[in-house]
């Protein structure tokens, strides 16, 4: 019994001593998660602005006329996709014999780079080698991204555009898509239209239609480049690979074909009126999509099997959006009197859609089909219509009567002119 | 003649205050007169009681009007649908929005380097009396100044606060903290290659000293956020304000030994980022 004062006080006091110690070491642990104890006095900085990020690209090593183009390639991707800032290669004090591959940090930092794209070309002939690398100033000097790519020196282009893509991924979590290619249509002579393919950055413009009467609407598709034909008696609908076949036939015009879902979604006035219709791709199967007196054109397939087309049914053209069935039909344009040509973002999170609306002149708008919130990309810039996102949504082409197609970002800003020459009806894949 | 008192003799029981636990023995008249009033008081209430019984259903079987109960008619009830107050709607076409160009040069130095410094402006003497006003022409100017000084009056906030501030009332640490705001923001830049969503997320403190001569004499970043270009953005911004020997604001008085030798810690937060 003497003893159980002493016992009562001893563990009092170990009780005492784990609520001192246990906290104390918790906060005194260097843990990530963590916040270290506050000590004075804490202020928020926020709303910080946004620049372009500055990345260095010296020409490739190896060939010297590989070497330049390869980078020249780069520098137009990284540029145009109004994310970078690509620094003046004549501004650059680094020792590029001596670094090699590899980079030394001070000397980018000195002029503003916080990126730095090496590479080399390796082998002979027709066959090369290129090793690419990214270096990331703020991670070190360790290539935080190193791939490389064999094949014929033809395709140095789509390796550079492919290099490009994975650098979009590694510093933004969404790759690019630099090595898409657009499709158009384009006047080639009295009563003879075109449609024709290119790269997005304007190279390697190919015919893709056989070259006689007029053909236009054009659409990614199973099978090659769908587009429609005229006839003495109407349109029908082929593509690429069909020699000529048609695919989409009937009375009156047959035309504008989009494809998705496994199905062509395309305007036909066979009952008499510009309503869609949707057939399988072997041209079976048709199905009439709109039943309205008046006239609806232009589908555009959407994310999530979402059709986008043309209606006057409110009494001006406007753009409205429907079930792959034509169900749910709701229009989503309700400013300006004359809306047309939608064309959708791939992203199903964005809620864009890209249109032709006429404001003065014709111009480029974009609408999120969610908010209403209208973003116009052009004005007093000449006749602007047709627009296409790019896949990964980045960049907005459009045919302007300034000379040809024209790239811009989302904001409408950064206007480069890709592809010379009249265009229309474009798309973007 | 003097007499002398006598003395008097008390009773224990004379001292005993009345009670009734040694109540004396009642009397015929008092026990008579409490069983007579016991019956009467019972009459009476037995009375009202059997009267309220008996007359209450006859008054109820007369209710007049007022006093019936109210009939509830059945009928349906259709809930309203309000229409919710909508913005103005705008027919036209947006107008593009044109980034606003920076033609300014480049702001290098945040504050004077000298803020002690000050410049005296010649006085330019009193305004000579202009002999064609008229004093209508002179009452309007008075209400003019009237209205403006009343304009200032009503303003919220303070005239050192910022832009940026949501606070009306002000001490003198949380004007001075907004001064601050302002000066460690300006130029601050994160690339256009973090996206929105992420930036919105990213936070990196950094502990600060600054000395006697209000230059930053070191600093310290606490952690990182999880974007290392948006790290290196928060110390870059540092390191240029650093190597230009910019100074902070003079610190109040009352607030300048939380500033000034005192390390103090800002958070860089990438939220509300401006729009391209």
């Amino acid at each position: 019994m003497k003893r159980l004062p002493t016992l009562l006080a001893l563990g009092a006091a170990i009780a005492a001593l784990a609520l001192v110690v246990v906290p104390g070491r918790s906060q005194d642990r260097p843990d990530g998660d963590q916040p270290l104890p506050e000590r004075g006095v804490v202020i928020e900085i926020d709303s910080p602005e946004r620049s372009l990020y500055k990345i260095a690209i010296p020409n490739l090593r190896g060939n010297a006329a590989l070497g330049s183009s390869g980078a020249e390639v780069l520098r137009n991707d990284l540029t145009l996709v109004s994310l970078f800032q690509v620094l003046d290669s004549r501004s650059f004090i680094a020792d590029l014999e001596r670094e090699g591959l590899n980079i030394t940090a001070s000397p980018w930092s000195a002029v503003g780079a916080q990126g730095v794209i090496k590479g080399e070309i390796r082998g002979s002939g027709n066959q090369i080698e290129v090793e690419m690398r990214l270096y990331e100033l703020a991670r070190g000097t360790t290539a935080t991204l190193t791939r490389t790519y064999r094949g014929g020196q033809g395709e140095l282009r789509g390796f550079m555009h492919q290099f490009a893509n994975e650098v979009l991924r590694q510093l933004t979590g969404t790759a690019g898509s630099f090595d898409s290619r657009m499709i158009f249509a384009r006047r080639a002579g009295p009563g003879r239209k075109d449609v024709y393919i290119a790269d997005w950055d304007g190279h390697n413009v190919g015919r893709v239609s056989d070259g006689n009467g007029v053909n236009m609407l054009p659409s990614f598709g199973p099978g090659g480049i769908w587009y429609s034909k005229l006839t003495e008696t109407g349109m029908f609908i082929t593509h690429s690979n069909a020699s000529g076949r048609r695919i989409i036939d009937g009375e009156g015009l047959n035309m504008g074909p989009t494809v998705c879902g496994g199905r062509v979604y395309f305007t036909s006035t066979r009952d008499g009126n510009s309503e869609i219709y949707s057939a399988a791709t072997d041209g079976t199967d048709v199905r009439r999509i709109t039943r309205h007196p008046a006239i609806d054109v232009s589908p555009s397939c959407g994310p999530g099997g979402q059709i986008a087309f043309v209606s006057t049914r409110h009494g001006s053209p406007q753009i409205f959006v429907m079930g792959a069935d034509g169900s749910g039909v709701r229009r989503v344009t309700f400013r300006g009197e004359h809306n047309q040509t939608p064309s959708w973002c791939a992203r199903g999170d964005q809620n864009l859609l890209a249109f032709t609306g006429r404001s003065g002149g014709f111009d480029i708008f974009t609408v999120n089909v969610a908010t209403q919130q209208y973003t116009r990309i052009t004005q007093g810039q000449g006749s602007n219509k047709d627009p296409a996102f790019s896949p990964d949504c980045r960049m907005i082409a459009f045919a302007s009567s300034r000379g040809g197609i024209f790239i811009a970002n989302p904001e409408g800003a950064n206007q480069n002119l890709v592809i010379r020459g009249a265009a229309e009806t474009l798309r973007w894949r | 003649m003097y007499r002398q008192p006598t003395r008097m003799h008390v009773e224990p029981k004379d001292w005993t205050p009345p009670s009734a636990l040694h109540a004396a023995w009642l009397t015929g008249a008092a026990i008579v007169g409490g069983l007579g009033f016991s019956g009467i008081f019972a009459l009476v209430i037995g009375g009202i009681a059997i009267g309220y019984a008996f007359f209450g259903d006859v008054l109820a079987s007369v209710a007049t009007e007022d006093d019936a109960p109210p009939v509830v008619e059945e009928r349906e009830i259709i809930a309203a649908r309000f229409v919710k107050l909508g913005r103005d709607f705008q027919q036209e076409l947006p107008n593009r929005r044109v980034p606003v160009q920076d033609t300014a040069p480049p702001d290098t130095t945040a504050i004077s380097q000298n803020p002690r410094e000050r410049r005296e402006m010649p006085d330019a003497g009193p305004r000579p009396p202009n002999p064609m006003d008229d004093p209508m022409t002179r009452l309007l100017n008075r209400a003019d100044l009237f209205a403006e000084i009343a304009e200032q009056r009503e303003q919220e906030g303070s005239p050192d606060g910022i832009e940026e501030g949501t606070e009306t009332t002000a001490s003198a640490g949380d004007v001075y903290a907004g001064q601050l705001y302002v000066f460690f923001r300006r130029g601050w830049t994160v690339p256009e290659t973090i996206a929105r969503d992420q930036l919105r997320d990213l936070n990196v403190d950094v502990t600060i000293t600054v000395g006697e001569d209000l230059q930053i004499q070191s600093f310290r970043t606490r952690g990182e956020s999880a974007n290392a270009d948006f790290d290196q953005s928060v110390i870059a911004q540092i390191e240029r304000l650093r190597a230009q020997g910019v100074t902070i604001p003079e610190p109040p008085l009352l607030v300048r030994p939380d500033y000034v030798g005192t390390p103090f810690t800002l958070r860089f937060r990438g939220r509300h980022a401006s729009q391209p």
